[in-house]
């Protein structure tokens, strides 16, 4: 199966003309078609990824009409495009696709250019540009926040967008960028106490370093979904008497 | 105390504990058992880094084998009070792009035979990725200690955590190259024909990623020739040479700061938290040698940081292949 992507350094040329000249023109940059191994996916990749484009726009649309890019509004109608449209299109593609961090920097510069751009999301971290932090590239942050949203919702009797929409320092810092996001039940816990607004961002700094702490003992992927909450609770408790709250 | 401890030039993580008697017997579980090995295309790898041709990704043939001592890692059990059906091993592989973690095998010890082997080729294929992928291999107490009870001995404690990473060929850029224009040549009073440039503007130890820290150029225009045709073999050739200078120059930079953070003690503590500590102990088992063993090499002879660097990236491969197209 064919699929474009957008190279590492293409999309530096790109960025780079964006910090001399100071406008950004993301579809600009130099991509490439690359094939997968398999050809038994019938998919029409062209065809998917001009009406995922076509509902980015619409949503960057309607983030233009809000008060704030960052505001919780935003994070609402991003949540809407990333369930409802991103992941069902693109979770059909075949896993050496998905695989390919040159595809998601093709989909965020391309087929998300409104989105990106609407959000105010220049820095090269969003943009798929730091090889450090490959999970905030805007593309594939989506795809995977929805896809544990999806996958947990029914569990938590909630929308999947309420969860979208849970703070992004929850998601970047706490599930997607680290070994948390491979723990169904631990991610469960964490959005469970996000959504009692029991993870403020001052309070989860300290609780994540003591799970990371914890991991190091511990192999979290066995614990059942009660198990992971009454261990993310030990830790808020310790995390608590250590401030003698 | 529980702490663990990682072999940087093996991966393998073992479970100490010399205050705590029941711990320590977890320690002695972990003796019970044969590092595991990956066996790729016939050749059996050491828990660590494996790094494959691109190509060969998703298309090759895995074989994990892992062997323990039933009648000693019993014994062991025994005297924590729990049974061999108590400890439990699963071989997970991650996907490293997405958040998917997938259970390959899994099982108790109580029904394992002494020499396990498990072919992983026909799981993997739709596992492939371009960037790669880890296999795990982790051993744990799945249920509660009954015996001489310690409370730190709780469900999921484990006493083997192997992990392999299988790697193609290193992308060749960490960090973002910037052009190198007149005006930046001009404020780092760098000459006019200069091609390339590090720039480290903040503490390695202290920052969050190393990319915050470090800036790095290329000639604007051999930026842009890079990037016209960035999977020829001659621009991946070109490209894997510049980033082996510049992480040469990190390596540089981080030898020197090291000796105002402390010393290699410090920086390769327990957690190795710091970026620059991951890096350096990244390069090192890369290159199968200890991480304190790395940053005095570094400290000694600075030339050496490019060797280790152009080892690390992969650099002698990309090279021959480009040479090899003009033969």
């Amino acid at each position: 199966m064919k699929y474009p992507v957008l190279p590492m350094l293409p999309a530096v040329t790109t960025y780079n003309q964006y910090l001399l000249a100071g406008k950004l023109h993301l579809a600009t940059a130099k991509t490439e078609i690359r094939q997968t191994l398999s050809n038994e996916h019938e998919i029409n990749v062209e065809t998917d990824l001009v009406a995922l484009e076509t509902s980015a726009k619409a949503t960057a649309a309607a983030i233009s009409e809000l008060a704030s890019p960052k505001s919780r509004q935003a994070d609402v109608l991003e949540a809407r495009l990333a369930i409802d449209v991103l992941h069902p299109t693109l979770a059909r593609f075949p896993s050496a696709v998905l695989g390919d961090l040159d595809f998601w920097r093709y989909v965020t510069f391309i087929t998300l250019e409104s989105v990106v751009i609407s959000r105010e999301r220049f820095s090269k971290g969003y943009l798929g540009l730091d090889s450090g932090s490959p999970h905030d590239c805007t593309a594939l942050s989506m795809f995977n926040r929805a896809e544990l949203s999806i996958q947990h919702a029914p569990r938590l009797g909630r929308e999947a967008s309420d969860l979208y929409a849970l703070g992004n320092d929850l998601w970047r810092s706490h599930i997607l960028r680290v070994a948390n996001r491979y723990d169904p039940s631990l991610v469960q816990a964490l959005l469970q106490r996000g959504l009692d607004g029991e993870l403020s961002t001052d309070q989860i700094r300290p609780v994540a370093r003591d799970l990371r702490a914890r991991r190091a003992i511990l192999f979290l992927g066995c614990l059942d979904d009660e198990e992971a909450l009454n261990l993310l609770d030990e830790s808020r408790e310790y995390i608590a008497s250590l401030n003698g709250a | 105390m529980m702490r663990s401890e990682t072999s940087s030039a093996t991966g393998r993580t073992t479970y100490v504990c010399d205050a705590d008697s029941t711990v320590a017997g977890i320690r002695e579980l972990a003796r019970a058992i044969e590092d595991p090995a990956l066996v790729v295309d016939g050749t059996p790898f050491e828990p660590g880094r494996v790094t494959l041709e691109p190509e060969q990704m998703g298309q090759t043939n895995l074989k994990l084998v892992m062997a323990f001592d039933p009648e000693a890692l019993a014994s062991q059990a025994a005297a924590l009070g729990l049974s061999l059906d108590g400890l439990t091993y699963q071989v997970l592989v991650d996907n490293l792009v997405l958040a998917r973690r997938h259970t390959l095998i899994a099982g108790t010890f109580g029904s394992l035979p002494p020499v396990a082997e498990w072919e992983l080729s026909s799981q993997l294929s739709a596992l492939q990725s371009l960037r790669g992928f880890d296999v795990r291999v982790i051993a744990y107490v799945d249920e509660g200690s009954n015996g001489k009870g310690s409370s730190d001995l709780r469900k999921g404690s484990w006493f083997l955590s192997a992990k392999f990473e299988v790697r193609p060929v290193a992308a060749p850029f960490r960090f973002l190259p910037h052009p190198l224009t007149e005006d930046v040549r001009r404020r780092h009073k760098l000459p006019r024909e200069a091609l390339s440039y590090t720039h480290v503007i903040g503490d390695l130890f202290e920052c969050e990623a190393l990319t915050d820290a470090i800036e790095v150029y290329i000639d604007a225009e051999i930026l842009e020739l890079l990037g016209e045709a960035p999977q020829s073999d001659a621009s991946l050739s070109f490209q894997v040479m510049f980033a082996a200078q510049i992480l040469a120059g990190v390596l540089n930079q981080i030898a020197i700061q090291a000796m105002t953070h402390g010393g290699s003690d410090l920086i390769l503590g327990a957690d190795q938290s710091s970026p620059a500590g991951r890096l350096i102990s990244n390069v090192a088992q890369a290159n199968s040698v200890d991480p304190e063993a790395l940053l005095a090499a570094l400290t000694m002879n600075a030339a050496s940081a490019n060797a280790m660097a152009q080892a690390y990236l992969g650099a002698r491969k990309r090279v021959s292949l480009a040479l090899r197209e003009l033969v």
